[in-house]
């Protein structure tokens, strides 16, 4: 690795970890094309701090925190406008603010007879907090090692191990009210 | 016993999901916006180097009018004196023609 970042070594880390970016941003965020902004912002970060990257991670580890925290802010950033939204329609009611939930994501990568039920889990996952989503996504449908989850998390695996116990179990809760909701 | 086979079905849902890709043209979207902010950064140092000059311009201008200033107080002052000693010792002109 360079140390001084260049166009053509941000070309190279965009097609290797472009897939990787990409599909977790979507995870996060369900939604096309906002994980495609994400993306960007995560390689232009990346291009700018690739210089303080002090390579006591590996280098996917460290992509992967930027895009969890990326995504994270970008999740926080959305909930405040939400609020906002439903202060402003409060108040302006004629402003026709947007108030409705965020419709089932339709995840491009899943197979159509599993769609419906992965939109159920990714409604799900959306309501679990922070942590317990991050460790979530990356340990069930990344399919990380916990090792690296603790990395990516800046946690130990243990801490990792307890949070996925508790997501497993709220999503279980979550998934037993939304079951009336199920067509077959 | 059909609730949790379907809780269990949905957690095993996004099992053998396949990778989406990225927009082709990812990295030359990357590249432009590297490249606007490039260049908002080079406006604003120009804009800064700018400010910076008239600022150092003022300076120079009041420190030369100081010193101008500082320069010409002696005589002035001197001046004072003459004319406060002529006062004095009577030599003060009174008339006007």
């Amino acid at each position: 690795m360079q140390n001084k970042p260049n166009e053509y070594n941000l070309q190279q880390l965009v097609e290797t970890y472009k897939r990787l970016v990409f599909n977790t941003a979507i995870n996060f965020l369900q939604h096309r094309e906002e994980a495609e902004d994400i993306t960007q912002d995560v390689f232009i970060e990346v291009y700018q701090s690739l210089s303080k990257f002090k390579e006591q991670s590996t280098i996917s580890t460290w992509i992967y925190r930027i895009t969890v925290n990326k995504c994270l802010d970008h999740l926080r950033a959305k909930k405040r406008q939400k609020r906002f939204g439903f202060l402003t329609s409060l108040f302006h009611p004629e402003s026709g603010e947007e108030l409705t939930e965020i419709s089932h994501f339709d995840h491009p990568g899943i197979e159509i007879e599993k769609k419906e039920k992965a939109s159920f889990l990714f409604k799900a996952i959306e309501g679990l907090p922070e942590n317990q989503k991050t460790a979530f996504i990356l340990w069930h449908i990344e399919e990380l090692p916990q090792k690296e989850i603790a990395e990516i998390m800046q946690s130990s695996v243990k801490a990792i191990e307890s949070l996925l116990q508790r997501a497993k179990a709220n999503l279980r809760k979550d998934l037993e009210k939304i079951y009336p909701e199920r067509r077959n | 016993m059909e609730k949790e086979n379907w809780i269990n079905e949905v957690m095993q849902s996004t099992k053998g999901m396949k990778p989406v890709e990225a927009n082709p043209f990812l990295f030359e979207k990357i590249a432009h916006k590297i490249e606007l902010s490039r260049r908002d950064e080079v406006q604003a140092k120009s804009f800064s180097k700018g400010w910076a000059l008239a600022a150092s311009l003022v300076i120079t201008v009041n420190l030369i009018s100081f010193t101008y200033m500082l320069k010409n107080k002696p005589s002035h002052q001197k001046e004072i004196g003459y004319q406060a000693l002529s006062k004095e010792m009577g030599l003060v002109q009174t008339s006007n023609y």
